[in-house]
């Protein structure tokens, strides 16, 4: 079942089944790792869950929730 | 051997030996620039939040009797160009200006320091991989195969650990092979998309990279989970805050009264000195009561808070708290259509409103950057809270019974830093829906890994970089104004001196404000450098009073009451003091980076207005309680 990786709650992990490519951000978003396939776990959420950090490739990156948004995820 | 120069990528620098110069390239935050000063001996500041380099420089080192020059290129996540650093780094390892490439990679995401190596090796083969953070890695139980990525890349890999110096002579002896097998530039094809890098660097890292310990970012999630909770993000905030506050205050205490009481015995033996050699009495009085006593109070009332701040703030730095910062705030930032990256820049202008704007070129944003660049100056800087301190210690609390009492001063200073990180709301949101209306952009904000911070090293460089920089800057700046005062004070037109002239003038105006004309002038007079306010305060009163020596805040007191200062007074000096016109370095960095005289413009006006507003009301306010009770 696909849902929006602002959907996943913290310490679940997921694996990117699309990226959307209209995002102002796709690009960076390619160049930080989050692509197809890729394993991403979510690991803080802000008070108001308008922003979160994910654990992409080794690495630690926050996206506000509309940029998550954009990324279609599915459950492992 | 060692210089510092600004580099201008878009002029060729024909002085540059092609082949010997070497491009540093890199992610954000992997190193570049502890390689950079471990190789160069130069001093570039490094802290640990991605986007530290802003201004790039190039040094020189040599290395085998030859010598080089290296280049330390913008950190970027890609060279396929979507923002201006990847387009200045992209653009110079095309240029072969360089004849090799060091491309640094943090150990702990050597994945990710492989996608950017990938992409250099499409336009250049003369490149060395630098692994760099090798000390983090072992911590965290990540080995890293450095042979296997060599034989699968084709070309050397170098493991470092710059902070302690290891495995640089390796580096520079790969980096000597590579230069010497001549210059090879491929034309680019850029046939692969951003999406094949990263799966290739995935392949390329696979079997590589080896997990001694399972979870290798234990450590990191633990404080993120603290410092990132729903519950525990604001109170680790506010508890920061007055950490690094109490120790400011406390710990500058004891160094300003001793400082202080030295200064004026001095002051004292040399009066009496210069009776002695029968000096002019002019020139004794504008030497030792003008220049020196303004000197005196600026190291001694001044200089020791400053000095134990920065240290405080860079060993933050350094730590990797900031971005948490700015995750936590990002949400407020958000309502007020700015970016959340602010919060990076408004800490920033905790140390320096200067580098706070030279610091908003992390947001990508035009408009944003812009917001963060005209609310920079609501946060007070190294030189203003100095007078914060001052005028709390001096008026509100004064120096005896040390311990409850500087606690008192840490809240009273907090609550004016809250407020001014208030203020910076409103006007962001102010600026956002009317000079600079917008929506939020995206953006992406990198978390990186918690790093101990070279505790004695920067303690020790920190000190003296501040002490010598206050000194220099009470000489060239406190000094002269200490000359203007007392010539100000001392030549008369009629029976009156300038000074009271100019006081007199101001002071209707000043009034209204809850300031007096002495107060005003001091700060119109403080636009060079903002730590000279409390003491052209100090000298003007005593220039026209009758008080003629003192050595202690806790005598200032007498001297602020008998010039008519009231706590609305103290209250609007302060609230002023946080909200008016950014220092002359400041305006400077404001019109470099925005190229534009109206946001100058603006960037004067907006914070004047608001200290202007908000002081009056503040006046009528007091005047007010008092008439009701």
């Amino acid at each position: 079942m696909e849902v929006n990786l602002s959907e996943i709650k913290e310490k679940q992990t997921c694996v990117i089944t699309q990226v959307e490519q209209k995002n102002s951000i796709f690009r960076r978003l390619n160049d930080l790792g989050f692509v197809n396939g890729t394993a991403v776990t979510c690991l803080n959420k802000s008070r108001n869950h308008n922003i979160a950090s994910y654990r992409v490739r080794s690495a630690v990156i926050a996206l506000r929730e509309e940029d998550a948004r954009t990324i279609k995820v599915k459950l492992r | 051997m060692i210089h510092t120069k600004k580099f201008n990528y878009f002029k060729a620098d024909k002085g540059l030996n092609p082949c010997a110069t070497i491009a540093l390239a890199g992610n954000p935050n992997v190193g570049k620039s502890t390689v950079f000063n471990a190789l160069t001996g130069m001093h570039q500041h490094t802290g640990n939040w991605p986007g530290k380099t802003v201004a790039n420089a190039s040094g020189t080192y040599s290395f085998n009797k030859k010598n080089y020059t290296i280049v330390d290129l913008p950190g970027t996540y890609s060279l396929l160009a979507h923002s201006v650093e990847e387009e200045i780094a992209r653009d110079y390892i095309k240029s072969g200006n360089a004849c090799c490439t060091v491309v640094v990679c943090d150990a702990t995401s050597v994945e990710r320091g492989l996608n950017l190596a990938l992409q250099t090796l499409e336009i250049t083969s003369n490149v060395v991989v630098c692994v760099n953070l090798l000390d983090e890695a072992v911590k965290k139980g990540i080995a890293v195969n450095l042979k296997l990525l060599e034989s699968r890349l084709g070309v050397p890999v170098i493991g470092t650990s710059a902070r302690s110096k290891k495995g640089l002579k390796e580096l520079c002896r790969a980096i000597e092979k590579v230069c010497s097998s001549g210059c090879k530039c491929k034309i680019s094809k850029q046939s692969k998309s951003a999406i094949e890098f990263v799966e290739q660097a995935e392949l390329i890292c696979h079997g590589a990279i080896t997990l001694v310990k399972p979870e290798p970012d234990r450590t990191d999630r633990i404080l993120d989970n603290i410092f990132l909770g729903k519950y525990t993000a604001i109170p680790c905030m506010i508890i920061g805050l007055i950490i690094i506050f109490w120790i400011t205050i406390v710990g500058a205490n004891y160094p300003s009264e001793v400082l202080s009481r030295l200064f004026f015995d001095w002051q004292d033996k040399m009066l009496i000195f210069a009776d002695k050699i029968n000096l002019p009495e002019w020139l004794s009085s504008v030497l030792i009561m003008g220049i020196y006593r303004v000197l005196a109070w600026v190291v001694s009332v001044m200089l020791p808070p400053m000095t134990i701040f920065f240290p405080l703030f860079t060993l933050l730095e350094d730590f990797g708290y900031l971005p948490r910062i700015a995750f936590n705030l990002d949400g407020k930032f958000k309502k007020c259509n700015a970016c959340g990256k602010q919060a990076l820049t408004m800490c920033m202008g905790l140390g320096c409103n200067s580098v706070g704007v030279v610091g908003c070129r992390i947001i990508d944003s035009p408009r944003e950057r812009l917001i963060a660049i005209l609310t920079n100056t609501f946060t007070p800087c190294n030189g203003r809270f100095p007078t914060l301190i001052a005028i709390i210690t001096m008026f509100f609390i004064g120096t005896k019974c040390i311990a409850f009492s500087s606690f008192l001063s840490v809240i009273l200073l907090i609550v004016l830093i809250l407020f001014s990180v208030f203020m910076t709301f409103m006007m962001s949101n102010l600026l956002s829906k009317t000079l600079l209306k917008g929506l939020p952009s995206s953006f992406t904000l990198e978390m990186p890994p918690y790093r101990k911070p070279q505790i004695g090293k920067v303690i020790v460089r920190s000190v003296l970089d501040r002490t010598l920089f206050v000194l220099g800057r009470a000489v060239v700046v406190a000094a002269p104004a200490g000359l203007l005062i007392w010539i100000m004070a001392n030549i008369k037109i009629g029976d009156t001196g300038i000074l009271i002239y100019c006081t007199r003038f101001l002071n209707p105006f000043a009034k209204i404000m809850g300031l007096d004309g002495v107060i005003l002038m001091a700060f119109i007079l403080g636009i060079p450098a903002n730590e000279i306010v409390i003491p052209i305060i100090i000298m003007s009163y005593m220039a026209t009073g009758s008080i003629m020596s003192f050595s202690s805040l806790n005598e200032l007191h007498t001297l602020l009451i008998n010039n008519g200062w009231t706590l609305s007074t103290a209250v609007c000096t302060m609230l002023f003091s946080i909200m008016h016109w950014p220092c002359a370095t400041t305006l400077l960095t404001i019109k470099k980076e925005t190229n534009s005289l109206k946001w100058t413009l603006i960037s004067f006006i907006v914070p004047t207005l608001c200290g202007i507003i908000f002081c009056c009301l503040t006046n009528y306010g007091f005047k007010l309680i008092h008439f009701l009770l």
